[in-house]
Parts: C-alpha cells; structure tokens; sequence
C-alpha cells in the first residue's frame, strides 16, 4: 500500500439503500435514506466533486438474501470507487460475501463505529480486541527521557494469538498512522475507551489534564471527567507513545518526500503520486493534467546574483504556485530549477461546449502572469517581467495513459516553448494554444522578452 | 459484462438486455448504423452505473471538441422483464434525464425518455439590475447628445 497521501478530499455524505435504522451521533454527518440502489446511483452521478458521497449503506431487505447486494456493490464501484460500501446486516456474512463490502455493522447503525469503520477500516463485526497490554500501563516517571522495556512493551504491545494475528489494536493505529489524514489520535482515544469502558476521553490543548509527554514532545492532556489522575497518567503515557511514533512518522515522510529547499515535494514524491492520481482518474473517468516548467535563464540569475539569490527565486516561486492550485493538486520540484505540477483535483465533469481544461489553463495562466510580476528588490530585480517561465502541459487520457508519458509530452512542450522564444506554455491536445500568441502578453510586455 | 470498443468516433451507448434474452442481429446492425457502439449489460444496476459512466467521458471528451457529440443514452431491451424497472427507469429520469432512454421492439428504437427537454444547457444570465432612469437637466440632455460645449463650439467652427 503506498503511504502518499491520498487525492481524496473530505468527503462528508453517507448514503443508505435498504431498511435500516441510523442512530443519530454528534459530529456524525446526517444519513441520507435512499428509496433504491438506483437512486444511491444516480446520487453518486451527478454530486458535485465539492461535497462527494463517502459511503453508502446496504441493507437486505426483509426477504432478500444479503449476497445479492454483492452486485449492488459492484455497481457503486464501477461508478466511482472511492466510495466506501458497508453491508448492515445481522446475519453472519460468508467470507466471498464480506470480501465484496469495506465493512459490515450490525443493525441498529451506531455512527460511531460507522465513521471508524469509514476512518480506521475498523470490522466492528469481528471481536473486541483483547487488551492493549496485559495489565494497565505502569505509570512511567521518567517521562521524556525513557526508552526501557516497559516503554517499548507499551508502544509495540506485540501479543499473539493462536494463529500468530496481532489483535491489540496496534495494526488499526499503524494502519491510521499510515492512511488516515487525522492521524493516530482519534482511533488512539477510541482505543482507550473500549478497554476502560469510560464513556469520555478527549485530550486538551490547554493542559487541563493528564501531561501527554514523551521523548520531549508535549502534544496536550488527557483529560476524563469523573477519573482520578492516577487512574488516568498511564493511558496519557501510552498514548504519548503513540503520538510521539505518529509525529516522527510524518517527519519521516516529509523527510523522504520533501524538497528540503523550497518545500515543493520531490521527484519520489511525484513518480508516486502520479501513478496513484492517473488510477484514481481512470476510475473516476476523469482527467488528469501534468504541467512541466522551468524559470527562463535561471543559470543566469545564480551567476549574476549567487546561489542563495537563486535560492530566493526558487522559494519564492514554489510559495506563489502553492498559493493559486487547488486542494488536490501538487506542486513538486524536479530538478534544479524543473518543476512538475499535478493538477489532480478531481472536478466534477465539464458541460458540453466548454474548453476543457478551463481550470488549470486559468491556474496556469495566472501563475504565469504572477511569476512575471514576481518582484525581488532584495536581490535587484525590480522591474515588472523580470522572471519568466516556459512550460507545457499533458492531459490523461488524451496525452498518455501512465505517469512517464504524461512527463515526456509536457517535457516536449516545454521544450517546445522554449524554442518558441520562452515565457510561453504549450498545452496539448497538439499545442492547440500558445497563451502569448493567443492573448498577446508578450508583446504588451516588452520587458519579458528582455528578461530572456 | 461490458463490450468496449476503442473506436473513439463511435459514440458509446448502454444496451441492458435481461439475462438468458438473445437479441437479433437487427439491433447491433442498427447501432453501428448510428455511429453508436454498444456496451452490452444484464443488470439494471450495471447499466445504471454504466450510463452515467459513458455520460460523464461524453462531457469530457465533448468539452475538447468544437461539434459535441450527443449522448445516445440507454437501450432497454424487454423492459417487463428487467427487475425494478420502474425504480430504474425513474432514477434515471430524474438524476442523469439528459440521458435518453430507448425500447428495442425487435424491429426499431422507440422513445422511451426524450432527453431532448432536459438536455443541459448553459445557465442563464443573471437577471439585470433594475433600471431606475433619474431625472436630467436640459444641460445634461444637451451634453449627451452634442457633447461639451468646448466640442459645440469646434463643431460650430
């Protein structure tokens, strides 16, 4: 499973097909009853890509057999196979069966273990995991500096059962570590609940609470209405660990990922993504649009003003193209002054008649004009069009069906701006616009011209 | 199952055929007549999903071309004897009505829905700001159609 993080974006619509009753949660979005698959489909259909539907409910009618709603399943995938798929039923599920669904609950539909399910992939119909560690944590005084068997015992609390699975809860809080935006925190507090059978638990900013500590890191207090503190100091010391993995997890990632200079992600990062947002896109049956691009004389500007000048320009562009792209889209630097730009947000389908890419013609277009109107008086350049780039772009599925295609064609148009006189992006299908020719920026800007 | 052609000039169309139901000849002959290729279904919630997929490439590939290709939307083939058919055919009416829906008689496509009245079309324009006409001054009125007075007297020179 990769660990980049997804081009999903929150999605808060839950649907439900079938007879069911939904107990209301707080915080919980509102379940919307379906009168038939049919209607959950076309929901699906026409969403709008801002407000998705994340899952939907199935429930067996009274006399239909549940392994029927296996090709209800199958349809929501076909149509979009982000959306997660739950079977409610009371009936033991045979593995062909449950296979077929992301989750399976019991009937009445808590929304608790409906958003973990949905958050965590959590099976509420398997047994409750045995306990996190065989006796309540032992309250660790040395907190911040500790790294003693009991500590390790208690952030890898490796017990077996009889066919070798771990069943403590710490594959769901790897598992969380690793898939879900929010983190381990959550699924940690849920965790503690279900072993203590207290029915609140939350962790404090302010400090209200039990310390949570750990390897110097402070990350909040636990606090539990109605607990005293020494009953509460272990769990806040256990889930410290937690946090502390948690946190030095997504260093790492952004460690492996990252472009240390700029904070663009990096080659590794893209080749990654790409191929996951191009799957996703061939899904969805959506497209997809790589955009390549380098700074006009970029080796000039490090010979005139130095490399930390050039460090400045490069900075300073990631920060401006960071500001203008969407949620979805990523922005990854490539090589010296190469930049690769992901415009995976997924918008919902065009209309007829429109020019499609309209929206990240417009992100690229206006990135252009604000990189020419970049101003660097620290380093002298002052003037309006100093800096310009040169770039072109490559759409799945019309310019490639996988991630190097994608890279060479807008690699050659780039070039190919470059050789129309730079300050230019070439878009496919077949370099149908140069935006200079086309709006006539370049000639309305002398100064670009001079910049190359 | 779906038959999927990679003939980018056809446009792809939804045929939902009841389980264990052969269809003639006459049907594909008829499609492929129309530039339409078919993609053959035997689940109503397959060819739901199905439609609304070839609706969606539709716009999308009709977004990059200058003469939109219409949808050919959905065949249905012995309606009685799709399960649900009501609840499909009303779901389909009322989420995705730009796309039609066709009855094969064996002989020839009926109309089943026209989504000809539902076709999307472009939103219409803001309703304009109410026009309130303030009161104007003999000068002002004389301004407006001569000019300044500066201009007045130029033209009279």
């Amino acid at each position: 499973m990769s660990t980049v993080p997804s081009t999903r974006s929150a999605r808060s619509r839950i649907l439900a097909v079938g007879p069911m009753h939904v107990l209301p949660g707080d915080g919980a979005p509102a379940v919307e009853q379906m009168d038939s698959i049919f209607e959950a489909l076309g929901t699906i259909a026409v969403c709008p890509a801002s407000r998705p539907v994340e899952a939907v409910l199935l429930a067996p009618e009274e006399s239909e057999d549940p392994g029927e709603l296996v090709h209800s399943a199958e349809a929501i995938r076909r149509l979009d196979a982000t959306v997660q798929i739950v079977i409610v039923s009371d009936q033991p599920l045979s593995p062909s069966i449950a296979g077929a669904f992301d989750g399976h609950l019991a009937p009445p539909v808590d929304t608790s273990p409906l958003l973990e399910l949905l958050g965590g992939r959590i099976d509420t119909n398997q047994p409750p995991p045995p306990p996190l560690v065989e006796a309540p944590p032992t309250v660790d005084t040395s907190i911040g500096t500790s790294t003693s068997t009991g500590d390790l015992d208690a952030i890898a609390p490796v017990q077996s059962n009889e066919e070798g699975m771990h069943q403590l809860g710490d594959t769901d809080l790897v598992e969380a570590m690793l898939h879900d935006a929010r983190g381990v925190r959550p699924l940690a507090l849920r965790l503690i609940m279900q072993q203590t059978g207290w029915t609140e638990c939350f962790i404090d900013i302010e400090g209200k609470g039990e310390p949570i500590q750990f390897g110097g890191g402070e990350y909040g207090s636990l606090v539990v209405p109605g607990r005293t503190p020494d009953e509460i100091r272990p769990w806040a010391s256990w889930i410290a660990r937690w946090l502390a993995l948690d946190e030095a997890q997504r260093e790492l990632r952004d460690m492996a990922f990252r472009d240390e200079l700029t904070a663009a992600w990096n080659r590794r990062y893209l080749a990654s993504f790409l191929e996951d947002a191009i799957e996703e896109a061939r899904q969805l049956r959506r497209q997809l649009t790589v955009m390549v691009f380098d700074i006009d004389d970029f080796k000039s500007y490090n010979d005139q003003f130095g490399h930390a000048a050039g460090d400045i320009i490069l900075r300073n562009t990631v920060q401006l193209l960071s500001s203008v792209i969407r949620d979805g889209d990523r922005v990854c630097r490539t090589g010296g002054d190469e930049f690769a730009v992901v415009f995976a947000d997924m918008q919902a389908p065009r209309q007829p008649g429109s020019a499609h890419p309209d929206s990240v013609e417009t992100i690229a277009r206006r990135f252009q004009e604000q990189v020419c109107n970049m101003r660097f008086p620290e380093l002298g350049l002052d003037a309006p069009g100093t800096l310009s780039i040169s770039g072109g772009l490559a759409s799945f599925p019309w310019d490639g069906h996988d991630g190097n295609t994608l890279l060479r064609r807008a690699d050659e148009r780039a070039i190919e701006s470059k050789r129309r006189g730079k300050n230019c992006m070439t878009i496919g299908p077949g370099a149908r616009q140069d935006w200079p020719e086309d709006d006539g920026a370049a000639e309305e800007d002398p100064d670009r011209q001079d910049a190359d | 199952m779906t038959m999927q052609t990679a003939d980018m000039s056809m446009a792809p169309c939804v045929v939902l055929v009841p389980h264990e139901h052969a269809i003639n000849e006459q049907l594909p002959r008829l499609l492929s007549d129309r530039g339409w290729s078919p993609r053959m279904e035997h689940d109503p919630r397959m060819a739901m999903a199905e439609a609304c997929l070839v609706r969606r490439e539709l716009h999308i590939r009709n977004a990059w071309e200058t003469e939109p290709m219409p949808i050919p939307g959905l065949i249905v083939v012995e309606p009685d004897s799709i399960p649900n058919w009501k609840e499909f055919r009303s779901a389909m009416v009322n989420h995705v009505p730009d796309i039609p829906i066709w009855r094969w008689n064996g002989t020839e496509l009926e109309v089943d829905h026209d989504a000809s009245a539902s076709r999307l079309e472009e939103p219409p324009p803001p309703s304009p700001i109410p026009f309130k006409p303030e009161p104007l001054s003999h000068e002002e009125v004389s301004m407006l159609l001569h000019g300044p007075r500066d201009t007045e007297q130029t033209d009279q020179t």
